[in-house]
């Protein structure tokens, strides 16, 4: 089975902070979440898979093809929105989706029309007069329109006022699952995507500390209150742990596991919750590899 | 690779239609008007020498655009990200670079020679600069400084973000070079304008040899224009060994 | 298929998927032989992940609720009277521990449970 892409051993290094050596593959049809802070590498690993950065190290292939720059012909299956948002500035919305389509033989007017339709994008306006909402949204129809087999979405809802994310990120939804693509969608709010996302990966400066199914994650994870007139020391498991007299509530990345030392320790086992995966992604990214090595 | 081509010509457009045609507008008055410069009675050969110069000072107003583009008049858009993403073969994008460097020159000097067959007499030298020398000779100084520039903005990327570009070894020798050559070429025009003049004679001795050298002999056309044009192809490898274009 | 599905709760969606079909065809409402939407459609009409879906089919199908037909799709399972019901007992079983749990914690007795339990149950009538 060809992967949607692959990257090997990459590195990329600028003064004061390294990227990699990564290593990650994502199968095709599937919907895998980038997450990580600001800072922590998220966007370079955009510029290294789509081309606009040459790493220093390794390699990537997309659909089993380098991604290199002077045989593009793997670019026609990717669908990339960025951080910035590149246009002819003089030029509408159309007219920049028309050029747009003379480089993609798979591109559909159809599709666009429908996709700015949907969006409520303007097609008439010059690039320039958009606001920054519409930006995103003629972004992510220039990824969308020629049915590429790979979305790599890199925060694409960030910088938008929170009538204009909801807008976007309805409509994005709804066409992500439209057709069988394969998508990396990198983001620090996990509330987006945390419905569609099969699988979760965690960038922690520049090095991937986990990554696992978020069906698991959110399985694994509870938080669990006792009470206990000892001392409870340390937990099995246990990410956090709070005490408030005889009561005490332990964040457990593992439940099965903590349950049974609770029970060991003949604690009595008051409650227990699932935890939302936004808090689990904090956990994880506050603990970084340490919490993440239970997770493997 | 034409529809990128024609893209950024019908995008440019505008600016090369008023820039055309308002350079063809003063080109007419310097030919045609009874006085230039406070200097009455200068014969029309004589005025074809002083459209090199103007010629010339264009394209190094374009030049020092495109390197260092005013902010407010006129922003210039940064379009590698954008061209950069397309599945174009990078050479391509590269040639296109350098088909956009030589347009404007190419543009205007198309203007001149038209305009030079509506006068209908082609010999019109008369001892100063001959100007087919001169035509190439400015040909390849703009070639020169456009692709350096471009050259420069290419190798800045080879080196790590947020570390100033090395000096290169030979980088303070081309510099002084392109601002010596640009000095000369003034002068050199100051020179042959003032020569005209009735009264007055300046010898600028030391600067007759590097004139002629430049403006009058083929030897001198020849080395600009191969330096030009060797550095605008080599500008479309630099464009190859890119590590980033983000611009 | 109409799913209740909220992010607001506790509970995990793969977990509500399972519930809101186990407990269909436990009353009957989904019937024996029924074929069940694709995990891909359902996942795009609810807007979840597919692996989501995966799982609590999944979940049905090791509880013998619903079997797969290979290149077929999912189907509801022939579930005999009696084994709908000892499933429905356990089920309620499996959900009232954690709150009787809870219960004793707070103090409350055994016969004090059992009190709160007939209140409900003649509310109900």
């Amino acid at each position: 089975m060809t992967n949607a892409f692959q990257i090997n051993r990459m590195v990329k290094s600028y003064p004061g902070f390294q990227l990699g050596p990564l290593d990650l593959a994502l199968e095709p049809g599937k919907i895998m979440g980038y997450v990580g802070v600001n800072g922590a590498g998220k966007t370079t690993t955009m510029y290294c898979l789509v081309g606009l950065v040459r790493a220093d190290a390794g390699d990537v292939r997309i659909f089993d093809r380098p991604n290199d720059l002077n045989r593009p012909a793997w670019k026609l299956d990717v669908g990339y929105v960025g951080d910035q948002h590149v246009f002819y500035e003089r030029w509408t919305a159309e007219e920049n989706l028309n050029f747009l389509a003379r480089f993609y033989p798979s591109w559909s007017v159809g599709k666009a029309q429908d996709l700015a339709r949907r969006l409520r994008l303007p097609l008439e306006k010059r690039a320039r007069d958009l606001s920054t909402g519409n930006r995103v949204k003629l972004a992510l129809i220039s990824a969308l329109a020629h049915s590429a087999k790979l979305l790599l979405l890199d925060e694409p809802t960030a910088g938008l006022d929170p009538v204009v994310r909801l807008e976007v990120l309805d409509e994005l939804m709804e066409v992500i699952q439209d057709e069988e693509r394969a998508i990396f969608y990198s983001t620090h709010i996990l509330a987006d995507i945390k419905r569609l996302v099969d699988d979760l990966v965690f960038l922690d400066q520049g090095r991937i500390i986990l990554r696992s199914a978020k069906d698991d994650l959110v399985e694994k994870w509870r938080t669990i209150t006792f009470y206990s007139d000892r001392t409870i020391g340390a937990v099995e498991a246990a990410v956090q742990i709070r005490h408030e007299g005889r009561a005490h509530q332990v964040i457990s990345s593992d439940h099965e596991a903590t349950l049974a030392h609770l029970r060991a320790l003949e604690v009595e086992i008051r409650e227990l919750h699932y935890l939302p995966i936004e808090e689990i992604a904090v956990q994880i990214i506050k603990g970084g590899s340490h919490v993440a090595a239970d997770q493997s | 690779m034409w529809p990128l081509i024609k893209a950024e010509l019908s995008y440019q457009r505008p600016f090369l239609v008023t820039g055309v045609g308002a350079i063809l507008a003063i080109l007419i008055f310097l030919w045609f008007s009874p006085v230039l410069f406070f200097v009455p009675e200068i014969p029309f050969p004589r005025r074809i020498s002083i459209t090199f110069w103007f010629l010339f000072w264009v394209s190094f107003v374009i030049l020092m655009n495109t390197a260092f583009p005013p902010q407010g008049i006129h922003r210039r858009e940064y379009r590698n990200r954008l061209l950069a993403l397309l599945p174009v073969p990078l050479w391509q994008l590269g040639i296109l670079r350098f088909l956009l460097l030589i347009s404007a020159w190419a543009a205007l000097i198309v203007i001149f020679l038209l305009f030079l067959l509506c006068a209908g007499d082609w010999d019109l030298f008369w001892g100063g600069p001959t100007w087919p020398q001169m035509l190439v000779s400015l040909s390849g100084a703009f070639l020169t400084g456009s692709a350096y520039v471009v050259f420069m903005t290419d190798l800045q990327t080879v080196f790590p973000k947020g570390k100033k570009f090395l000096r290169l070894p030979w980088q303070p020798l081309l510099n002084s070079f392109i601002v010596l050559s640009t000095v000369a070429y003034f002068l050199a025009v100051c020179y042959l304008i003032l020569q005209s003049s009735p009264g007055v004679k300046l010898s600028i001795r030391i600067l007759v040899p590097l004139v002629a050298f430049m403006a009058q002999s083929w030897d001198g056309a020849t080395v600009f224009v191969l330096t030009g044009t060797g550095m605008a192809l080599a500008s479309v490898l630099t464009f190859q060994l890119r590590r980033s274009f983000l611009e | 298929m109409l799913l209740n599905l909220t992010d607001l709760s506790d509970e995990p969606l793969q977990s509500q998927i399972y519930r809101q079909i186990r407990a269909r065809v436990l009353n009957g409402e989904l019937e024996a032989g029924q074929m069940l939407p694709s995990i891909r459609s359902l996942a795009q009409e609810q807007k979840v992940s597919v692996v989501t879906v995966q799982r609590a089919y999944e979940s049905l199908e090791r509880e013998s609720l619903i079997h797969s037909r290979r290149g077929k799709g999912f189907f509801v399972s022939e579930i005999a009277r009696h084994d709908r019901k000892e499933m429905a007992f356990q089920g309620l079983v499996e959900k009232l521990r954690p709150l009787f749990q809870a219960a004793r914690g707070e103090g409350m007795s055994r016969s004090e449970i059992l009190a709160a339990v007939q209140a409900i149950l003649d509310q109900k009538e």
